[in-house]
Protein backbone atom coordinates (compact mmCIF):
# COMPACT_ATOMS: atom_id res chain seq x y z
CA UNK A 1 0.00 0.00 0.00
CA UNK A 2 2.86 2.49 0.94
CA UNK A 3 4.42 1.91 -3.18
CA UNK A 4 0.90 2.34 -4.26
CA UNK A 5 0.47 5.73 -2.34
CA UNK A 6 3.65 7.06 -3.00
CA UNK A 7 2.57 6.52 -6.53
CA UNK A 8 0.98 10.17 -5.27
CA UNK A 9 4.41 11.49 -5.93
CA UNK A 10 3.58 11.52 -9.65
CA UNK A 11 0.41 14.23 -9.59
CA UNK A 12 1.67 17.55 -10.24
CA UNK A 13 0.38 20.94 -9.32
CA UNK A 14 0.09 24.37 -10.71
CA UNK A 15 0.54 27.20 -8.80
CA UNK A 16 -0.27 30.12 -11.22
CA UNK A 17 0.06 34.09 -10.10
CA UNK A 18 -0.93 37.21 -11.68
CA UNK A 19 0.10 37.96 -14.83
CA UNK A 20 2.97 39.95 -14.83
CA UNK A 21 2.42 41.49 -18.69
CA UNK A 22 0.14 40.17 -21.46
CA UNK A 23 -3.39 40.55 -21.64
CA UNK A 24 -4.61 38.73 -18.15
CA UNK A 25 -4.09 40.07 -14.85
CA UNK A 26 -4.97 38.52 -11.34
CA UNK A 27 -5.56 39.83 -7.89
CA UNK A 28 -2.27 40.00 -5.94
CA UNK A 29 -3.90 38.03 -2.86
CA UNK A 30 -5.15 35.42 -5.23
CA UNK A 31 -3.00 32.71 -7.38
CA UNK A 32 -4.04 29.38 -9.74
CA UNK A 33 -3.43 26.11 -9.03
CA UNK A 34 -3.51 23.33 -11.84
CA UNK A 35 -2.37 19.68 -11.54
CA UNK A 36 -1.07 16.96 -13.85
CA UNK A 37 -0.17 13.24 -13.54
CA UNK A 38 2.73 12.48 -16.51
CA UNK A 39 3.70 9.16 -15.10
CA UNK A 40 2.93 6.42 -17.76
CA UNK A 41 3.07 2.96 -15.01
CA UNK A 42 1.39 5.49 -11.94
CA UNK A 43 -2.22 4.62 -10.77
CA UNK A 44 -4.63 7.30 -10.63
CA UNK A 45 -4.66 8.90 -7.79
CA UNK A 46 -6.59 11.71 -5.65
CA UNK A 47 -4.73 14.81 -4.32
CA UNK A 48 -5.56 17.06 -1.04
CA UNK A 49 -4.71 20.80 -1.52
CA UNK A 50 -4.45 22.37 1.80
CA UNK A 51 -3.92 25.53 2.23
CA UNK A 52 -1.45 25.99 5.65
CA UNK A 53 -2.54 29.23 7.15
CA UNK A 54 -6.63 29.32 5.90
CA UNK A 55 -8.39 26.33 7.95
CA UNK A 56 -11.17 26.66 5.54
CA UNK A 57 -9.24 26.67 2.19
CA UNK A 58 -8.81 23.51 0.65
CA UNK A 59 -9.34 21.71 -2.70
CA UNK A 60 -9.55 18.10 -3.51
CA UNK A 61 -9.21 16.48 -7.00
CA UNK A 62 -10.41 12.97 -7.18
CA UNK A 63 -9.50 10.25 -10.03
CA UNK A 64 -6.24 12.05 -11.57
CA UNK A 65 -4.53 9.82 -14.22
CA UNK A 66 -2.24 9.57 -15.99
CA UNK A 67 -2.13 12.74 -18.86
CA UNK A 68 -4.70 14.46 -16.84
CA UNK A 69 -3.49 18.04 -16.36
CA UNK A 70 -6.54 19.67 -13.83
CA UNK A 71 -8.57 22.95 -14.27
CA UNK A 72 -6.95 26.13 -12.68
CA UNK A 73 -8.41 27.09 -9.26
CA UNK A 74 -8.02 30.51 -8.14
CA UNK A 75 -6.78 30.53 -4.63
CA UNK A 76 -5.26 33.07 -1.64
CA UNK A 77 -1.86 33.03 -2.26
CA UNK A 78 0.28 31.51 0.68
CA UNK A 79 1.29 27.75 1.63
CA UNK A 80 0.06 24.77 0.49
CA UNK A 81 0.60 21.25 1.61
CA UNK A 82 0.18 18.33 -1.12
CA UNK A 83 -1.20 15.23 -0.10
CA UNK A 84 -2.18 12.04 -2.42
CA UNK A 85 -4.03 8.61 -2.18
CA UNK A 86 -4.79 6.10 -4.84
CA UNK A 87 -8.02 6.59 -6.12
CA UNK A 88 -10.35 4.52 -5.41
CA UNK A 89 -8.63 3.82 -2.26
CA UNK A 90 -10.46 3.61 1.17
CA UNK A 91 -11.56 6.64 2.94
CA UNK A 92 -9.83 4.76 5.68
CA UNK A 93 -6.78 5.56 3.90
CA UNK A 94 -4.70 8.23 5.17
CA UNK A 95 -3.46 10.36 1.98
CA UNK A 96 0.71 11.22 1.91
CA UNK A 97 2.23 14.56 2.29
CA UNK A 98 4.02 15.02 -1.03
CA UNK A 99 4.98 18.43 -0.83
CA UNK A 100 4.46 22.17 -0.07
CA UNK A 101 3.98 24.75 -2.58
CA UNK A 102 4.08 28.41 -2.01
CA UNK A 103 1.61 30.19 -4.19
CA UNK A 104 2.41 33.62 -4.86
CA UNK A 105 0.39 36.51 -6.61
CA UNK A 106 2.75 37.05 -9.48
CA UNK A 107 4.19 33.76 -10.25
CA UNK A 108 2.94 31.05 -11.85
CA UNK A 109 4.29 27.53 -11.38
CA UNK A 110 4.15 23.56 -12.02
CA UNK A 111 4.79 21.24 -9.37
CA UNK A 112 5.09 18.53 -11.86
CA UNK A 113 4.75 14.37 -10.77
CA UNK A 114 7.05 12.71 -13.48
CA UNK A 115 8.83 10.15 -14.45
CA UNK A 116 8.16 6.54 -14.33
CA UNK A 117 6.66 4.83 -10.79
CA UNK A 118 9.65 3.42 -9.80
CA UNK A 119 11.43 6.82 -9.70
CA UNK A 120 9.00 9.24 -8.92
CA UNK A 121 9.76 12.69 -8.99
CA UNK A 122 8.12 15.99 -8.26
CA UNK A 123 8.91 19.10 -10.12
CA UNK A 124 8.38 22.32 -10.25
CA UNK A 125 8.26 24.26 -13.80
CA UNK A 126 7.70 28.27 -13.45
CA UNK A 127 4.74 28.78 -16.80
CA UNK A 128 5.30 31.51 -18.48
CA UNK A 129 1.54 33.39 -18.42
CA UNK A 130 3.26 36.47 -20.61
CA UNK A 131 1.19 35.96 -23.79
CA UNK A 132 3.70 36.68 -27.10
CA UNK A 133 2.40 39.04 -29.80
CA UNK A 134 -1.18 38.69 -31.77
CA UNK A 135 0.34 36.25 -34.34
CA UNK A 136 2.14 34.41 -32.37
CA UNK A 137 1.88 31.46 -30.00
CA UNK A 138 4.29 30.53 -27.25
CA UNK A 139 4.71 26.59 -26.65
CA UNK A 140 6.72 24.84 -24.63
CA UNK A 141 6.96 20.84 -24.43
CA UNK A 142 6.36 18.48 -21.22
CA UNK A 143 7.80 15.15 -21.84
CA UNK A 144 5.57 12.72 -20.30
CA UNK A 145 6.02 10.05 -22.35
CA UNK A 146 8.44 7.08 -21.44
CA UNK A 147 8.03 5.34 -24.73
CA UNK A 148 10.46 8.23 -26.09
CA UNK A 149 13.72 8.13 -24.14
CA UNK A 150 14.70 12.27 -25.75
CA UNK A 151 12.13 13.86 -28.39
CA UNK A 152 13.29 16.42 -30.85
CA UNK A 153 9.82 18.78 -30.97
CA UNK A 154 9.40 21.40 -33.96
CA UNK A 155 6.79 23.09 -35.89
CA UNK A 156 6.74 21.28 -39.33
CA UNK A 157 8.40 24.01 -41.40
CA UNK A 158 8.43 26.24 -38.90
CA UNK A 159 11.24 26.94 -35.81
CA UNK A 160 12.26 24.27 -33.60
CA UNK A 161 10.83 23.75 -29.98
CA UNK A 162 12.81 21.42 -28.37
CA UNK A 163 16.04 19.28 -28.95
CA UNK A 164 16.81 16.10 -27.12
CA UNK A 165 14.33 16.56 -24.40
CA UNK A 166 14.34 13.93 -22.37
CA UNK A 167 11.68 11.91 -19.98
CA UNK A 168 10.33 13.96 -17.39
CA UNK A 169 11.79 17.37 -18.21
CA UNK A 170 10.36 20.66 -19.64
CA UNK A 171 11.56 22.69 -22.22
CA UNK A 172 11.59 26.56 -22.38
CA UNK A 173 9.04 28.21 -24.15
CA UNK A 174 9.20 29.34 -27.51
CA UNK A 175 7.08 31.84 -30.20
CA UNK A 176 6.25 30.62 -33.21
CA UNK A 177 3.63 31.04 -35.48
CA UNK A 178 -0.17 30.93 -34.94
CA UNK A 179 -2.68 28.97 -36.59
CA UNK A 180 -3.55 25.33 -37.99
CA UNK A 181 -0.45 23.25 -38.43
CA UNK A 182 1.82 20.06 -37.24
CA UNK A 183 4.11 18.93 -35.00
CA UNK A 184 7.01 16.86 -35.90
CA UNK A 185 7.69 15.39 -33.01
CA UNK A 186 10.96 12.49 -33.48
CA UNK A 187 11.76 10.07 -30.72
CA UNK A 188 15.27 9.11 -30.62
CA UNK A 189 15.32 5.85 -32.73
CA UNK A 190 11.92 6.23 -34.43
CA UNK A 191 10.88 7.39 -37.47
CA UNK A 192 9.44 11.64 -36.83
CA UNK A 193 5.78 12.01 -36.39
CA UNK A 194 3.53 14.67 -37.56
CA UNK A 195 0.84 15.15 -35.19
CA UNK A 196 -1.65 18.31 -35.81
CA UNK A 197 -2.05 20.96 -33.44
CA UNK A 198 -4.11 24.22 -33.47
CA UNK A 199 -2.53 27.10 -32.11
CA UNK A 200 -4.63 30.41 -31.44
CA UNK A 201 -2.28 33.68 -31.54
CA UNK A 202 -1.61 35.75 -28.20
CA UNK A 203 -2.01 32.48 -26.09
CA UNK A 204 0.73 30.18 -24.55
CA UNK A 205 0.55 26.51 -24.48
CA UNK A 206 2.11 23.32 -22.49
CA UNK A 207 2.20 20.81 -25.24
CA UNK A 208 1.74 17.18 -23.20
CA UNK A 209 4.01 14.79 -25.23
CA UNK A 210 2.57 11.53 -23.76
CA UNK A 211 2.28 7.81 -24.54
CA UNK A 212 0.11 6.38 -26.63
CA UNK A 213 -1.25 2.88 -27.60
CA UNK A 214 1.16 3.02 -30.46
CA UNK A 215 3.48 5.57 -30.58
CA UNK A 216 2.99 9.13 -29.22
CA UNK A 217 0.32 11.81 -28.71
CA UNK A 218 0.21 15.52 -28.03
CA UNK A 219 -2.11 17.02 -26.01
CA UNK A 220 -2.29 21.08 -25.72
CA UNK A 221 -2.71 22.29 -22.81
CA UNK A 222 -3.73 26.39 -22.81
CA UNK A 223 -1.67 28.33 -19.84
CA UNK A 224 -2.47 31.69 -21.21
CA UNK A 225 -4.28 33.16 -23.85
CA UNK A 226 -5.26 36.79 -25.02
CA UNK A 227 -8.97 38.00 -24.36
CA UNK A 228 -10.75 37.40 -27.29
CA UNK A 229 -9.12 34.01 -28.04
CA UNK A 230 -10.29 31.58 -25.55
CA UNK A 231 -13.53 29.99 -24.40
CA UNK A 232 -14.04 28.41 -21.33
CA UNK A 233 -14.41 24.51 -21.71
CA UNK A 234 -12.17 23.64 -24.26
CA UNK A 235 -9.58 23.98 -26.84
CA UNK A 236 -8.49 22.90 -29.99
CA UNK A 237 -9.08 19.11 -29.80
CA UNK A 238 -12.46 19.72 -28.15
CA UNK A 239 -12.27 17.71 -24.82
CA UNK A 240 -11.88 20.21 -21.89
CA UNK A 241 -12.49 19.49 -17.81
CA UNK A 242 -14.82 22.28 -16.24
CA UNK A 243 -14.47 23.40 -12.60
CA UNK A 244 -16.87 23.45 -10.41
CA UNK A 245 -16.11 26.66 -8.29
CA UNK A 246 -15.90 29.55 -10.47
CA UNK A 247 -12.83 31.53 -10.76
CA UNK A 248 -12.27 35.43 -9.47
CA UNK A 249 -13.27 37.53 -12.17
CA UNK A 250 -9.76 38.92 -12.36
CA UNK A 251 -8.33 35.34 -13.47
CA UNK A 252 -11.02 34.51 -15.61
CA UNK A 253 -8.75 34.83 -18.65
CA UNK A 254 -6.27 32.39 -17.26
CA UNK A 255 -8.80 30.37 -15.78
CA UNK A 256 -10.71 29.74 -19.03
CA UNK A 257 -6.91 28.42 -20.22
CA UNK A 258 -6.59 26.06 -17.61
CA UNK A 259 -9.93 24.69 -17.95
CA UNK A 260 -8.86 24.49 -21.49
CA UNK A 261 -6.44 21.64 -20.49
CA UNK A 262 -7.66 18.66 -22.41
CA UNK A 263 -7.17 15.90 -20.96
CA UNK A 264 -8.16 17.15 -17.35
CA UNK A 265 -11.04 14.49 -17.78
CA UNK A 266 -11.81 12.75 -14.63
CA UNK A 267 -10.50 15.52 -12.60
CA UNK A 268 -12.64 17.31 -9.93
CA UNK A 269 -12.29 20.12 -8.11
CA UNK A 270 -14.08 21.30 -4.91
CA UNK A 271 -13.60 23.86 -2.24
CA UNK A 272 -13.72 21.77 0.66
CA UNK A 273 -16.51 23.46 3.05
CA UNK A 274 -14.08 23.44 6.26
CA UNK A 275 -11.13 21.93 7.74
CA UNK A 276 -12.48 18.90 8.45
CA UNK A 277 -14.22 17.75 5.09
CA UNK A 278 -15.70 14.43 5.26
CA UNK A 279 -13.56 13.01 2.95
CA UNK A 280 -11.30 13.03 4.76
CA UNK A 281 -10.63 10.92 7.32
CA UNK B 1 63.68 9.06 90.23
CA UNK B 2 63.08 12.64 88.71
CA UNK B 3 64.66 11.23 86.07
CA UNK B 4 62.80 7.93 85.44
CA UNK B 5 59.42 10.53 86.17
CA UNK B 6 60.64 12.44 83.63
CA UNK B 7 61.19 9.43 81.48
CA UNK B 8 57.73 8.20 82.25
CA UNK B 9 56.79 11.81 81.63
CA UNK B 10 58.52 11.90 78.72
CA UNK B 11 57.51 8.18 77.65
CA UNK B 12 53.52 9.05 78.48
CA UNK B 13 54.03 12.30 76.09
CA UNK B 14 55.80 9.70 73.49
CA UNK B 15 52.97 7.51 73.89
CA UNK B 16 50.74 10.00 73.93
CA UNK B 17 52.09 11.61 70.71
CA UNK B 18 52.40 8.56 69.14
CA UNK B 19 48.95 8.35 69.92
CA UNK B 20 47.36 11.16 68.64
CA UNK B 21 49.70 10.27 65.70
CA UNK B 22 48.24 7.05 65.07
CA UNK B 23 45.11 8.86 65.64
CA UNK B 24 45.66 11.10 62.91
CA UNK B 25 46.24 8.37 60.35
CA UNK B 26 43.30 6.39 61.57
CA UNK B 27 41.11 9.58 61.20
CA UNK B 28 42.79 10.42 57.33
CA UNK B 29 42.59 6.31 56.38
CA UNK B 30 38.62 6.56 57.84
CA UNK B 31 38.55 9.81 55.38
CA UNK B 32 40.10 8.01 52.45
CA UNK B 33 37.88 5.03 53.09
CA UNK B 34 34.83 6.84 52.97
CA UNK B 35 36.10 9.00 50.15
CA UNK B 36 36.88 5.98 48.04
CA UNK B 37 33.12 4.63 48.98
CA UNK B 38 31.69 7.80 48.34
CA UNK B 39 33.75 7.66 44.96
CA UNK B 40 32.53 4.11 43.97
CA UNK B 41 29.30 5.02 45.30
CA UNK B 42 28.89 8.04 43.02
CA UNK B 43 31.02 6.44 39.84
CA UNK B 44 28.79 4.37 37.75
CA UNK B 45 29.76 0.52 37.61
CA UNK B 46 32.28 -0.15 34.81
CA UNK B 47 33.12 -3.40 34.04
CA UNK B 48 35.19 -2.82 31.61
CA UNK B 49 37.60 0.13 33.26
CA UNK B 50 40.98 -1.09 33.40
CA UNK B 51 44.31 0.10 35.12
CA UNK B 52 45.05 0.95 31.47
CA UNK B 53 42.38 2.95 30.42
CA UNK B 54 43.53 6.66 29.30
CA UNK B 55 42.98 9.46 31.72
CA UNK B 56 40.13 10.92 29.45
CA UNK B 57 38.39 8.30 28.84
CA UNK B 58 34.39 8.86 29.82
CA UNK B 59 32.98 7.43 32.41
CA UNK B 60 30.96 4.41 31.70
CA UNK B 61 27.93 6.55 32.66
CA UNK B 62 28.20 8.79 29.65
CA UNK B 63 29.24 5.96 27.49
CA UNK B 64 26.25 4.51 27.87
CA UNK B 65 24.21 8.01 27.64
CA UNK B 66 26.09 7.97 24.24
CA UNK B 67 25.66 4.80 22.73
CA UNK B 68 21.74 5.30 23.94
CA UNK B 69 21.62 8.38 22.60
CA UNK B 70 22.44 7.25 18.98
CA UNK B 71 20.30 4.30 18.98
CA UNK B 72 17.28 7.08 19.59
CA UNK B 73 18.52 10.13 18.11
CA UNK B 74 20.50 9.15 14.69
CA UNK B 75 19.64 7.24 11.64
CA UNK B 76 20.98 3.29 11.56
CA UNK B 77 23.42 4.09 9.06
CA UNK B 78 24.97 7.37 10.76
CA UNK B 79 28.18 6.62 11.56
CA UNK B 80 29.79 8.57 14.85
CA UNK B 81 33.76 9.08 14.96
CA UNK B 82 35.05 8.79 18.59
CA UNK B 83 38.54 8.54 20.06
CA UNK B 84 40.15 5.03 19.41
CA UNK B 85 40.45 4.47 23.01
CA UNK B 86 36.88 5.04 23.42
CA UNK B 87 36.04 3.10 20.57
CA UNK B 88 38.01 0.29 21.63
CA UNK B 89 35.94 0.09 25.37
CA UNK B 90 32.74 0.63 22.89
CA UNK B 91 33.15 -2.33 20.74
CA UNK B 92 34.47 -4.60 23.80
CA UNK B 93 31.07 -3.86 25.03
CA UNK B 94 29.32 -5.32 21.71
CA UNK B 95 28.47 -1.82 19.96
CA UNK B 96 28.06 -1.76 16.03
CA UNK B 97 32.07 -0.78 14.40
CA UNK B 98 30.06 0.40 11.43
CA UNK B 99 28.21 2.74 14.01
CA UNK B 100 31.41 4.07 16.27
CA UNK B 101 34.62 4.78 13.56
CA UNK B 102 37.46 6.26 14.24
CA UNK B 103 37.08 8.74 11.33
CA UNK B 104 34.39 8.79 8.49
CA UNK B 105 33.61 11.21 5.44
CA UNK B 106 30.15 12.73 6.72
CA UNK B 107 30.68 11.13 10.55
CA UNK B 108 29.49 12.93 13.36
CA UNK B 109 32.19 13.55 15.93
CA UNK B 110 31.98 12.57 19.55
CA UNK B 111 34.49 15.21 21.40
CA UNK B 112 35.63 15.95 24.97
CA UNK B 113 34.90 19.30 25.74
CA UNK B 114 35.31 21.91 23.39
CA UNK B 115 33.29 21.41 19.53
CA UNK B 116 35.69 22.67 17.05
CA UNK B 117 34.69 25.60 14.95
CA UNK B 118 31.42 25.53 12.89
CA UNK B 119 30.40 22.80 14.47
CA UNK B 120 26.81 22.31 16.40
CA UNK B 121 26.39 20.23 19.22
CA UNK B 122 23.99 17.79 19.52
CA UNK B 123 23.93 16.28 22.47
CA UNK B 124 26.07 17.08 26.16
CA UNK B 125 26.98 13.91 28.30
CA UNK B 126 28.51 14.58 31.46
CA UNK B 127 29.59 12.31 34.20
CA UNK B 128 29.66 12.94 38.30
CA UNK B 129 33.07 14.02 38.25
CA UNK B 130 32.37 16.33 35.69
CA UNK B 131 33.99 14.88 32.21
CA UNK B 132 32.14 16.17 29.48
CA UNK B 133 31.50 14.07 26.16
CA UNK B 134 30.01 16.29 23.41
CA UNK B 135 27.98 14.96 20.09
CA UNK B 136 28.67 17.15 17.62
CA UNK B 137 28.32 17.88 13.78
CA UNK B 138 31.15 19.18 12.22
CA UNK B 139 29.79 20.43 9.26
CA UNK B 140 26.28 21.03 9.61
CA UNK B 141 23.97 21.45 6.37
CA UNK B 142 23.38 24.71 5.32
CA UNK B 143 20.42 25.29 3.41
CA UNK B 144 20.32 27.56 0.39
CA UNK B 145 18.74 30.90 0.20
CA UNK B 146 15.56 29.39 -1.22
CA UNK B 147 15.62 26.47 1.16
CA UNK B 148 15.72 29.22 4.00
CA UNK B 149 12.75 31.23 2.48
CA UNK B 150 10.36 28.37 2.26
CA UNK B 151 11.27 27.36 5.90
CA UNK B 152 10.68 31.13 6.66
CA UNK B 153 7.30 31.23 5.01
CA UNK B 154 6.29 27.35 5.84
CA UNK B 155 6.49 28.41 9.22
CA UNK B 156 4.75 31.80 8.65
CA UNK B 157 1.86 30.07 7.49
CA UNK B 158 1.57 27.80 10.51
CA UNK B 159 2.17 30.64 13.26
CA UNK B 160 -1.03 32.07 11.13
CA UNK B 161 -3.38 29.30 11.26
CA UNK B 162 -5.60 30.18 13.93
CA UNK B 163 -5.85 26.65 15.63
CA UNK B 164 -1.65 26.26 15.94
CA UNK B 165 -2.87 27.91 19.19
CA UNK B 166 1.35 28.23 19.63
CA UNK B 167 2.59 30.54 22.85
CA UNK B 168 5.86 31.33 24.24
CA UNK B 169 8.64 29.47 23.15
CA UNK B 170 6.78 27.56 20.76
CA UNK B 171 5.75 30.41 19.06
CA UNK B 172 9.39 32.03 18.76
CA UNK B 173 10.32 28.89 17.19
CA UNK B 174 7.81 29.46 14.50
CA UNK B 175 8.47 32.90 14.52
CA UNK B 176 12.34 31.90 13.81
CA UNK B 177 11.45 29.01 11.50
CA UNK B 178 14.15 27.37 13.47
CA UNK B 179 13.01 24.08 13.11
CA UNK B 180 13.92 21.35 11.01
CA UNK B 181 12.15 21.11 7.45
CA UNK B 182 10.82 18.02 7.53
CA UNK B 183 8.93 18.39 10.74
CA UNK B 184 8.20 22.04 9.30
CA UNK B 185 6.78 20.15 5.98
CA UNK B 186 4.38 17.69 8.64
CA UNK B 187 3.41 19.97 11.22
CA UNK B 188 1.88 22.19 8.48
CA UNK B 189 -0.32 19.21 6.83
CA UNK B 190 -1.52 18.61 10.24
CA UNK B 191 -2.17 22.19 10.90
CA UNK B 192 -3.93 21.92 7.53
CA UNK B 193 -5.61 18.99 7.83
CA UNK B 194 -6.04 18.03 11.55
CA UNK B 195 -6.35 21.44 12.93
CA UNK B 196 -3.35 20.17 15.39
CA UNK B 197 -2.93 23.12 18.12
CA UNK B 198 1.14 23.17 18.80
CA UNK B 199 1.81 23.18 22.89
CA UNK B 200 5.88 22.70 22.98
CA UNK B 201 9.04 22.25 20.92
CA UNK B 202 11.38 19.79 23.52
CA UNK B 203 14.52 19.74 22.97
CA UNK B 204 15.61 16.16 21.93
CA UNK B 205 17.37 14.10 24.83
CA UNK B 206 20.70 15.75 26.05
CA UNK B 207 20.77 18.65 23.55
CA UNK B 208 21.91 22.07 24.36
CA UNK B 209 19.86 25.26 24.05
CA UNK B 210 22.03 26.27 21.40
CA UNK B 211 21.42 22.67 19.62
CA UNK B 212 20.19 22.28 15.77
CA UNK B 213 16.52 23.11 14.45
CA UNK B 214 13.69 21.78 16.32
CA UNK B 215 13.26 18.55 15.15
CA UNK B 216 10.45 17.46 18.23
CA UNK B 217 7.01 18.86 18.49
CA UNK B 218 4.35 18.37 21.26
CA UNK B 219 0.47 18.67 19.97
CA UNK B 220 -1.95 18.79 22.70
CA UNK B 221 -5.15 19.40 20.78
CA UNK B 222 -6.77 18.45 17.38
CA UNK B 223 -9.82 20.82 17.05
CA UNK B 224 -11.86 20.08 19.91
CA UNK B 225 -10.09 17.11 21.10
CA UNK B 226 -7.55 16.79 23.40
CA UNK B 227 -4.38 14.34 22.47
CA UNK B 228 -4.27 11.89 25.14
CA UNK B 229 -3.91 7.96 24.84
CA UNK B 230 -6.55 6.45 23.67
CA UNK B 231 -8.63 9.36 22.43
CA UNK B 232 -9.89 8.90 18.66
CA UNK B 233 -8.43 12.19 17.82
CA UNK B 234 -5.21 10.82 18.93
CA UNK B 235 -5.87 7.30 16.84
CA UNK B 236 -6.68 9.27 13.85
CA UNK B 237 -3.19 11.58 14.22
CA UNK B 238 -1.49 8.24 14.05
CA UNK B 239 -2.46 6.45 11.48
CA UNK B 240 -1.98 9.44 9.40
CA UNK B 241 1.33 9.64 10.53
CA UNK B 242 2.59 5.86 10.28
CA UNK B 243 1.08 6.45 6.90
CA UNK B 244 3.36 8.99 5.73
CA UNK B 245 6.48 8.21 3.34
CA UNK B 246 10.08 9.63 3.77
CA UNK B 247 11.26 12.45 4.21
CA UNK B 248 8.55 13.26 6.02
CA UNK B 249 8.00 10.16 7.51
CA UNK B 250 8.41 10.81 11.54
CA UNK B 251 11.07 8.67 13.33
CA UNK B 252 8.94 8.22 17.09
CA UNK B 253 5.57 8.81 17.51
CA UNK B 254 4.29 8.77 21.26
CA UNK B 255 1.05 9.48 22.79
CA UNK B 256 1.24 10.70 26.20
CA UNK B 257 -0.88 12.64 28.81
CA UNK B 258 0.76 15.34 27.81
CA UNK B 259 -0.26 14.95 23.94
CA UNK B 260 1.47 13.63 20.40
CA UNK B 261 5.01 13.62 20.55
CA UNK B 262 6.38 13.62 17.07
CA UNK B 263 10.08 13.93 16.55
CA UNK B 264 12.88 13.28 13.89
CA UNK B 265 16.41 11.63 13.93
CA UNK B 266 18.73 14.41 13.62
CA UNK B 267 19.86 14.97 9.93
CA UNK B 268 22.78 17.06 9.01
CA UNK B 269 20.38 18.74 6.04
CA UNK B 270 16.74 18.30 6.27
CA UNK B 271 16.40 21.03 3.75
CA UNK B 272 18.54 19.72 1.18
CA UNK B 273 15.78 16.01 1.81
CA UNK B 274 12.85 18.37 1.81
CA UNK B 275 14.19 19.80 -1.54
CA UNK B 276 14.86 16.41 -3.32
CA UNK B 277 11.49 15.36 -3.45
CA UNK B 278 10.21 18.51 -4.85
CA UNK B 279 13.43 20.02 -7.18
Amino acid sequence: MRRLVRAAGVVALVAAGSVGGGTAQAADTNGLLRLAHLSPDTPAVDVYVDAVADPDAGITLEGVSYGAVSDYQDVPVGSYTVSMRQAGASPDTPPVLSTTVEVTGDTARTVAGVGLFADLGLAIIDDSLQTPPADQSRVRILAGASNAETIDVGIAGGPSVATGLAFADTSEYVDVPAGSTSLTVAAEGQAPAELPVDLAAGSVYSLVVLDADQGLRVEPVLDAAGAAVVPVGGVETGAGGTADTGPSASLVVLAAGSAAAVVAAGTRFRRRPGRHATHRP
Amino acid sequence: MTDRRSARAGAHRASSGRGRKLGLVLAAALVAVACLVAGFALWPDDPSASTDEPANLPGAGAREDLVEWTGTELPADTPVAVPAALRTVLLEAGEDPARFVTSASGALQVVDGTPPAGAVVLARFEDPVGEVLLVVDPAPGVPTPEETDRRARLAAAVLANPGTGAEGDAAEVLRTADLDARLLSLLSVLVAQFDVRVADFPAAPAEPADGPPARRVLLDRSGPDRLTPGSPAADRLTTFLAAQLPPFAPDTVEVTADGLLIGFRYASAPDAMVTSRTP
